[in-house]
C-alpha cells in the first residue's frame, strides 16, 4: 500500500494575529492562549476561574464580537493533574462567523465554576448535566440538581474513576458460576473425578 | 409526594399539576412533562429527561476509536449517518486526515446525509400529522421512507443503524443497483412533497391546530441555544451546510428555508422546503459522483481494502493492527459541527495519544431545542403542547444519550 505525506493539521491561529483574542487579552491580561493542539483550528484561550463570566458577558455584549451562541458547555477529566476538571465552553458569534473555546481549569475535594445562567439561559440545563456526570458544582446556578442520572444515584459517571459497571469476569482461580466455559478443563477434571462420564457441551 | 423539580404535585388555588409521560403517544419518547394547569392553560411546564441515558459518551472513552462508530449511531436513532459524519469528521481532524478525504467519498457521503435528513424528516412530518388528527400523511410518510431505508439495506446490509462511515471514508463502496435506487427515489420524491402539501398546507384543520402556536422569537431562539428549523423558522437564516461549510457541500445548489413568525405552521413549512433542497442536493450528488477510491490510504489510521488484504502481506499486517489495537491521533482536541436534520450537532473528541479517546461529547441539538419548550407553551392551551412537541422534533436518544 502506498503512503502519501500526511497534510499538517490546521494551523492553530497564532493568537496575537487574531483579531478576537487580541480584544480579550487587551481587555483580560490574565487570560493565556491555550497550548494544546488544537486540531479543528479554533482559537482556544485559557481563562482564570473567577473571570469566566465577565470573560462571556464582555464576548457577547460587545458590538463588534457578538458572541451570542453558547454553543457547547462541558467537561473533561484529567485525574492526572492538579486541577482534574476542563470545563470547555465553545461560543459562536452569528455576526463574524467565528467560534471561540474558553477553557477553565478547576479541582479539589469540592470543584465549583462560576455559572453561566445569568448570560445565557440555555447554560441551565448544560450546566446540570455536567454536574450531574463530573460532579462539578457551579456557584450561583439556580436550581442544580441532576438530569440525566437518577436523583439517588451515588457518584458522577463520567469521572474516568468512576467505574464501567460491566459484569466482572474473574479468569483467575475461581470458577464463574455464570459462565462454565471460562473454566471447561478445570471443570472436566472435577466431573472425571466424581465419576461423570458426560463431556461437557 | 413532592417531585424534585419546581413544580410539585399539590393543587395551588385553582392549579393542579398534570404528569404527561414518560410514556405518552404524542412525547415521541419517553419524555415526561409535568404540567401546572390552570383549567386548560398551561401556568408552568417542566420536561424530565433522562429515562433513556445510556452512558454512550462513557461507553465510547472505552473503545477503539473505529468501535466507538457504533456506538454514534444509537444517539439520534431517526438521523445515525449525520452522527457518524459528525464523529467521523471530528476524528479525522485529530488525525489530520480533514483535507484528504477521496472525493467520491465525500459525494457519497452527502448523498446520504441529505437522504438521511429526509428520512428524519418524514418520519417527523407523519407522526406530527397523526397528533394533530391527520393519519392518512402518516402512512404516506412512511412508504417513501422506507424506500430509503431500503436504499440504506442495499449498501450497508442494515435498515437503521449503518455505521456505513469510516475514519477516511466509507465502509465500501456501493454495490450494484444503488444509482438505479436512488434514482428513481429521486424522480418521485417532488411530487409525493406535493401530495403531503396538498394534504396540510391548506387544510383548515392543521393551520387551526400550528399557526400562530408555540412561537419563539428570533432573540430568545439566540439565547436559548436553539439551532435547525426551529431557529430558521424564527427568521435567522443559519445553516451550518452554507454559512461553516463542511465537506462538499460548496458545490451543490441549494436554498436554505426561512421563516417569519417562528410558529408551529413555519417550522412546517421551512422543514417541507427543506425536504425539497436535499432531493435536488440527492439528485446533484447522484449526477456528478465522482470514481475513485472510497477511503483514504493511510495505513496509520484507515483499514486497506478488502482485495489488498488478500494480496498484500503489509496490508494483511495493517488490517490487524488497526482491528486489534485500533489507531492513535496525535494528542489534541476538535469540534465538529454539522447540521443534523434536528439543528446542530457538535461531536468534540479529545485525544490523549492513546488508541481510546479521552473524551467523546455530543452536543445535541434536541437537548437545546426541547430545554425552550416551556418557553413556547407556557400561557398556552394544553392541546398546544402536543403540536409544539411534536414541531420541535425530539429524539429522546440523543437528548438522554
Amino acid at each position: 500500500m502506498q503512503v502519501t505525506p500526511a497534510t499538517p493539521a490546521p494551523a492553530e491561529a497564532a493568537p496575537e494575529r487574531d483579531p478576537v483574542l487580541a480584544r480579550l487579552f487587551e481587555r483580560f491580561p490574565e487570560c493565556r492562549p491555550s497550548t494544546f493542539r488544537a486540531a479543528d483550528g479554533m482559537p482556544t484561550v485559557i481563562v482564570p476561574r473567577e473571570q469566566i463570566v465577565d470573560v462571556c458577558r464582555f464576548l457577547r455584549d460587545e458590538p463588534d464580537l457578538k458572541f451570542e451562541f453558547l454553543c457547547e458547555l462541558t467537561c473533561v477529566d484529567w485525574p492526572e493533574r492538579p486541577e482534574r476538571f476542563e470545563l470547555v465552553y465553545i461560543l459562536h458569534s452569528y455576526q463574524l462567523v467565528k467560534r471561540v473555546r474558553l477553557k477553565v481549569y478547576t479541582g479539589g475535594a469540592q470543584p465549583t465554576v462560576p455559572s453561566l445562567t445569568g448570560i445565557w439561559p440555555m447554560a441551565n440545563w448544560y450546566e446540570r448535566e455536567v454536574y450531574d456526570l463530573f460532579g462539578v458544582v457551579f456557584e450561583g446556578h439556580p436550581d442544580l440538581r441532576r438530569i440525566l442520572m437518577p436523583e439517588d444515584w451515588e457518584g458522577h459517571p463520567l469521572r474516568r474513576d468512576f467505574p464501567l459497571g460491566e459484569e466482572p469476569v474473574d479468569y483467575g482461580l475461581v470458577r464463574p458460576a455464570y459462565n462454565i466455559h471460562h473454566d471447561r478443563g478445570r471443570i472436566e477434571k472435577e466431573r472425571r473425578l466424581r465419576g461423570v462420564t458426560r463431556p461437557v457441551v | 409526594m413532592s417531585m424534585p423539580g419546581v413544580l410539585e404535585y399539590r393543587a395551588e388555588g385553582d392549579t393542579m399539576v398534570l404528569n404527561m409521560g414518560p410514556q405518552h403517544p404524542s412525547t415521541h419518547g419517553v419524555l415526561r412533562l409535568m404540567l401546572r394547569l390552570e383549567g386548560e392553560t398551561v401556568v408552568a411546564a417542566e420536561p424530565d429527561i433522562g429515562y433513556l441515558h445510556t452512558g454512550i459518551e462513557k461507553t465510547c472513552e472505552t473503545r477503539t476509536y473505529h468501535q466507538a462508530i457504533v456506538l454514534t449511531d444509537r444517539i439520534d436513532y431517526l438521523a445515525p449517518i449525520s452522527n457518524n459524519y459528525a464523529y467521523v469528521s471530528a476524528v479525522e481532524k485529530l488525525c489530520g486526515l480533514t483535507d484528504r478525504i477521496p472525493r467520491r467519498a465525500e459525494y457519497l457521503r452527502v448523498l446520504l446525509l441529505e437522504l438521511t435528513r429526509i428520512a428524519s424528516h418524514l418520519v417527523w412530518l407523519g407522526t406530527h400529522a397523526l397528533d394533530l388528527g391527520a393519519s392518512s400523511v402518516f402512512l404516506y410518510c412512511f412508504r417513501e421512507r422506507e424506500q430509503i431505508l431500503s436504499i440504506f439495506e442495499l449498501i450497508s446490509g442494515v435498515r437503521m443503524m449503518t455505521s456505513y462511515l469510516r475514519v477516511g471514508g466509507l465502509c465500501a463502496d456501493v454495490p450494484e443497483g444503488f444509482h438505479e435506487k436512488v434514482a428513481e427515489f429521486v424522480r418521485i420524491m417532488p411530487s409525493r412533497i406535493d401530495d403531503y402539501e396538498a394534504l396540510l398546507t391548506r387544510n383548515p384543520i392543521f393551520r387551526d391546530r400550528t399557526v400562530g402556536v408555540a412561537t419563539i422569537s428570533k432573540e430568545d431562539a439566540i439565547a436559548w441555544g436553539v439551532t435547525g428549523p426551529i431557529l430558521r423558522a424564527s427568521g435567522v437564516k443559519w445553516d451550518l451546510r452554507k454559512n461553516m461549510p463542511y465537506s462538499v457541500y460548496p458545490e451543490f445548489d441549494f436554498e436554505v428555508p426561512v421563516g417569519t413568525h417562528g410558529d408551529v405552521y413555519d417550522r412546517y413549512l421551512v422543514r417541507v422546503q427543506e425536504m425539497r433542497e436535499s432531493v435536488k442536493i440527492v439528485k446533484q450528488a447522484l449526477e456528478g459522483l465522482p470514481e475513485g477510491d472510497i477511503r483514504v490510504r493511510d495505513p496509520r489510521y484507515c483499514l486497506p481494502k478488502r482485495e489488498e488484504i488478500h494480496r498484500s502481506m503489509e496490508s494483511l499486517i495493517h488490517h490487524f493492527k488497526l482491528v486489534t489495537e485500533g489507531f492513535s491521533p496525535p494528542p489534541g482536541e476538535a469540534q465538529s459541527a454539522i447540521e443534523s436534520p434536528r439543528g446542530e450537532v457538535g461531536c468534540y473528541v479529545v485525544s490523549d495519544g492513546t488508541n481510546k479517546p479521552r473524551r467523546v461529547r455530543f452536543r445535541a441539538p434536541s437537548f437545546a431545542n426541547l430545554q425552550a419548550l416551556p418557553l413556547m407553551i407556557e400561557g398556552r392551551m394544553v392541546a398546544d403542547v402536543v403540536a409544539a412537541i411534536g414541531s420541535i422534533d425530539i429524539v429522546l436518544g440523543e437528548i438522554d444519550r
